[in-house]
Formats: structure tokens, sequence, C-alpha cells
């Protein structure tokens, strides 16, 4: 019973602190998933059409590197680039999106029956209007599931943005560590997990109704 | 839509050449038959389809020139040109995220037509083929089989009213039997609506079903170009022979009907203006018929007497009681033959040639006997 009273007293005391550093993690985690969400989809679609295979293959080598660099590494690599705080949090786990974002939505657009795609191009549907009303609506089961994964990994590694000096529930892991504060590090993690799950729910309903709309044969 | 004579679509010494050197076109002129089933066929590589592409500029032509309405194809902008030039491909291509509300609409969608407009124009076009609008409008492509798909995918090309319908081997993924029945469909649609459709097939058997007109390709060049019936009686050469058939050039008249030619009884009893009609009722007594054909000197048909009027009156030559009946042209098509023996019920139909010289009369009893020989074969249809 007292560790629960203690626990509970902890977060009156602290529910301010707390608070912030919830806040500081989602918005790193945020920026850095829109962020990517805004540049990567439109490159994997842009790559879709490219014709160059060199070029593609180098793009996909690339975040394949991208992917092997250990977190720790990462973030410190960014700070002779970007200094220490928010900057190189976001850039480093914006990089860490580039593949799954990349490879989901490259592999659900080029999925699509190529003769779809034909007959719209003959029926008059100008590139944009294709991907728009054929591509992206077909391809978005894929599209959605790399954000989702996307979102998860990056929500949990947000925790390491810290190390940089950028804040988040990190530092209060951190903290906990050098004050061997178990409170701490255990309200670090398990409020990391319920934000990721929570942004997994809410995705996934998303998902789910921008389907449904789709099923349900409204005229879009 | 022709102007100052000029026709729909037309090429001129247009040729193909890819980006590898491999030449698809050698200089091809055509004009496509407007308002008419123009079928272009040929074994594979032989660029029939390049040729198609070109018309909604999905592929585009190395030199020459292309002309639509007398306009140089490429001052036309692809997205508009291909917008009012229905597309129809065989493997359907229906968006399966659509229901078939939309995708019928999507042509006119992108044009901006009213909303009404759409409507009725969708709900026009599914009762065309026979879908309840109310049942099928908001049905997604997977709910529907392969013919009906199909069937979608046709009028999707019909809705935005292009003038020109481009139709990629669109029925030869189907089973036999939608297969048959979308070309009957075809043929029935186009009675009403009379569109420039320039269909792409490697299957002579449609081509000779469906075809205003065939145009027949090999390695880039056009072999022969006819309707279904000159190239089956007068084909080019070797190829074209081969390309058709034996089977079909021996069977042309069980697939065809044949023309009156074959079903002319010569040796029919005759008069001349200058029988007298005593004999002229003895002759007709004497082969049991009453009505008998009257020539002049020349062997020109002149027109005919009856039995009847030879009886009643009391003439002395048959120059006093001819009648007039039109005779037919030896290359009569049997079905208008027909409509003729609907109309008039004449007794007997004499046949002319060209130079209006008299043939024979038309056997009706063989004429019953060949048609009922080509019903048979062509039963189970």
């Amino acid at each position: 019973m007292n560790v629960i009273t203690d626990y509970i007293e902890y977060w009156q005391d602290r529910y301010d602190s707390i608070l912030a550093y919830v806040l500081q993690h989602i918005t790193i985690s945020f920026v850095a998933i829109v962020l990517a969400v805004v540049i990567i989809i439109p490159l994997a679609i842009y790559m879709t059409k490219m014709k160059n295979e060199k070029v593609k293959n180098a793009i996909f080598s690339i975040s394949n590197i991208l992917q092997t660099i250990p977190t720790i590494a990462m973030l410190a690599l960014m700070i002779p680039f970007l200094g220490i705080g928010f900057k190189p949090a976001v850039a480093a786990l914006f990089l860490y999106a580039v593949l799954p974002l990349l490879r989901n939505t490259y592999s659900g657009i080029k999925s699509i029956d190529q003769s779809i795609v034909e007959s719209a191009k003959g029926m008059g549907f100008s590139a944009f209007q294709r991907i728009l009303i054929i591509e992206m609506p077909l391809a978005f089961p894929y599209i959605m599931s790399g954000i989702r994964t996307t979102s998860v990994y990056i929500i949990s590694w947000a925790e390491l943005a810290a190390v940089v000096g950028a804040g988040g529930l990190g530092d209060l892991i951190l903290a906990g560590i050098g004050f061997n504060d178990k409170k701490m590090i255990f309200t670090g993690t398990i409020l990391s997990i319920l934000i990721a799950l929570f942004l997994d729910v809410v995705l996934g309903r998303v998902e789910k109704n921008i389907l449904k709309k789709h099923k349900g044969g409204s005229t879009i | 839509m022709t102007i100052g004579g000029i026709f729909l679509i037309k090429l001129e010494k247009v040729s193909k050449v890819y980006a590898d050197g491999f030449q698809a076109l050698k200089e091809i002129d055509l004009i496509f038959e407007e308002g008419k089933i123009n079928v272009l066929i040929g074994p594979s590589g032989c660029g029939k389809t390049t040729t198609m592409k070109m018309i909604n500029r999905l592929a585009e032509h190395t030199s020459g020139k292309l002309t639509i309405d007398g306009k140089d194809i490429k001052e036309i902008d692809p997205i508009e040109l291909r917008r009012r030039t229905g597309y129809v491909i065989q493997s359907i291509g229906l968006f399966p995220h659509m229901t078939i509300y939309e995708n019928v609409a999507s042509v006119p969608k992108l044009l901006k037509w009213d909303k009404n407009r759409i409507n009725d124009k969708v709900d026009e076009l599914l009762e065309m083929v026979h879908l309840d609008p109310e049942k099928y409008k908001h049905k997604y492509p997977s709910e529907l089989s392969g013919g009906q798909q199909q069937r979608i995918g046709v009028i999707r090309a019909l809705a935005a009213e292009p003038t020109t319908i481009l139709m990629d081997e669109p029925f030869s993924a189907l089973d036999p039997i939608s297969k048959e029945k979308l070309q009957e469909e075809l043929i029935r649609i186009q009675k009403e609506i009379k569109k420039t459709i320039i269909f792409v097939t490697h299957d002579m058997d449609e081509a000779i079903k469906i075809a205003d007109e065939i145009i027949l390709m090999k390695d880039g060049v056009i072999v022969q170009k006819g309707t279904p019936e000159e190239l089956l009686t007068n084909p080019a050469n070797e190829f074209v022979k081969q390309f058709i058939g034996q089977d079909r050039l021996r069977n042309k008249n069980k697939n065809l009907l044949p023309s009156v030619k074959e079903f002319v009884q010569s040796d029919f009893p005759t008069v001349t203006m200058q029988t007298t009609i005593k004999d002229a009722v003895e002759t007709m007594q004497r082969n049991n018929i009453s009505y008998l054909p009257v020539l002049n000197d020349d062997k020109r048909y002149i027109g005919v007497i009856s039995l009847y009027k030879a009886l009643d009156k009391s003439t002395k030559l048959v120059e006093e009681i001819i009648e007039n009946q039109s005779p037919i042209l030896e290359n009569t098509k049997i079905r208008s033959v027909f409509t003729k023996i609907e109309e008039l019920n004449p007794a007997i139909l004499p046949v002319v040639s060209h130079a209006e010289k008299y043939l024979g009369v038309l056997d009706r009893h063989t004429l019953f006997l060949a048609m009922s020989q080509v019903i048979g074969s062509k039963s189970g249809v």
C-alpha cells in the first residue's frame, strides 16, 4: 500500500514537470513524424514514377544504412552539425523514419494493378489526379501502416533525445538513473509506452474511418 | 463530325520507331471510318495496338501526320484529348475503391459536369446495358461478374459522350458466353450511339462479327482494309488468306449470308413481248406456275405477266398485260431480299445483272433450304 500512496504523492508533487516532459516528448516525436510524412511520402511517390534505377537504388541503400546506425550514435553524430537540443533530436528521429515510410509507400503504390493506372491515364486523369484520386487511396492501407509503425518507433526512440539535451521523458529516466529514483524511471517508461499505444489506437481509428467512408460508397 | 469533308481521324505516312530502334509502324496511311466499328487486327507485334494508342497519345508517332478533324494531334492537349476519347482495355481496369457510380462518373467529374447531369447519364448508361441502376450503382467492381465488369468498362468509356472510343481487346479475357453476349451488345449499342469505334483484336471471328471495316496489319504495315465480306471474298494476298484461315474462307457462305447469285434459277421459263397469250398460258400450265418474267429481244428484263390476267383478258400479245415489278440486282444482300419479300410478297423475284441483263428468278425453295442449313449450322448461338 505504501508504494502506491508514495507514488500518488510523487505525482501530486511533480505533475507540473511530468506534464512538461510529456509535452516535450510529444512535440519532438510529433514534429519528426509530421516532417517525415510530409517529405518522405511524396518522395516515395515520386520514386514510383522515377525511371532512373540507379538513383532509386541509391536512395533505398542510404535509407537502409540510416536504419542500421545505432540510435545513440545517430544522436551523437547530429551534434557537430546541429549542436544540441531540439534540432538534432528531431533530425535523428526523422532519419529513422525514412526507411519504413519510404518502403511502405513505395511498395503500396507499386502493388497497384498497372491496368488500373493505365486506364486512368487513358481516360484523361492528369498525373496529379492519378496520384490523388487513384493511387493514394489504393495504397492507403500500406501508407498508413508505414505511418503507424514509424510513429510507435519514434515515440520510443525519442526517449534518447534527452541525451542531446532535447528534454522529453528521457530526461525523467536519466534523472531517475542519476538519483536512483525508481518512481522517475517507471514514470518515464510507462508514459512513453502509453503515448505510443494511444497514438497507434488513434491512427488505427483514423484509418478505419477513412476506409469505411470509401466502402460506404460516399461520393468524394 | 466531319468538317468540310475531312474525316475524323486520319493518318498520313505515320511511322513509329521506338527508342530501341524497333520500327513498329511503317508509313501508314489510314482513315478511320466515322460512326463505324473499325477493327484493327493482325498477329502480335503487327502494330495494331500502337496504332490505336496513338489516337489518344498514349503512344506518340515519330514521323508523318496524324490529324483529328483536320487538327494535328500534336497540337491537342493529351489530357483533354483523352477525356473526349473513350478508352476500354482488356483487363477492364475499373477502380476497385470506387462504386460503379463513381467509376462511370469519373470522366464527367473530371470535366466538372453538373451533378444531376452525371446522375442521369449514369442511370441511362446502366439501363442501356440492362443493369438496374438502383441495384448496381452502389456496388463495388469486385461484387460484379467479369462480364458485368466489362459492361461497366464500356459504359464508363461512353460516359463523357466521346466521339471516338478506343477498345483494346476488350472482350478477350472473358469466358466465351460473356464474350458472345458483349459482342452482340456492342453491335446493338453502336446502332444507338453511332460512335467511331476503333477496336483492336487478334480474333478473326470477333472481327468478322462486329466490324464494319477491318484493317488487317502485319509487321507495321496495313495489308488489307475492307468490310468483312470484302476480306472473305477477295483476300489481297496469301497472308490475308492464311490469317483469315482456310476454314473461314471455305465456310464463308455459312458464316455470312450468301448472295442472291447463288439462288438464281436460270432455267425458269420466260416469254418475250411478242409471245402470244395462248403460248404463254400454255407454258404456265405446263410448268404449273402462275407468273412468267417477260424479256425483250436483248434478254433484258421488262416485267412479269400473271396467269390471272392472261386468262381474264381477251388480248393477243404478252406486251399488253405486262405488270411492273422491279427486279433484284445479282449482288443484293439476302437480308434485303427478305425485307422485300416481307413487304411485297411477290409471286416471283426476277434477278438481273449489273448490266441489266436478265439472269433468272430467285428460287425460293433452294433459298429456304440454304437458310435452314445456315441456321442449323449456327444453332446453339
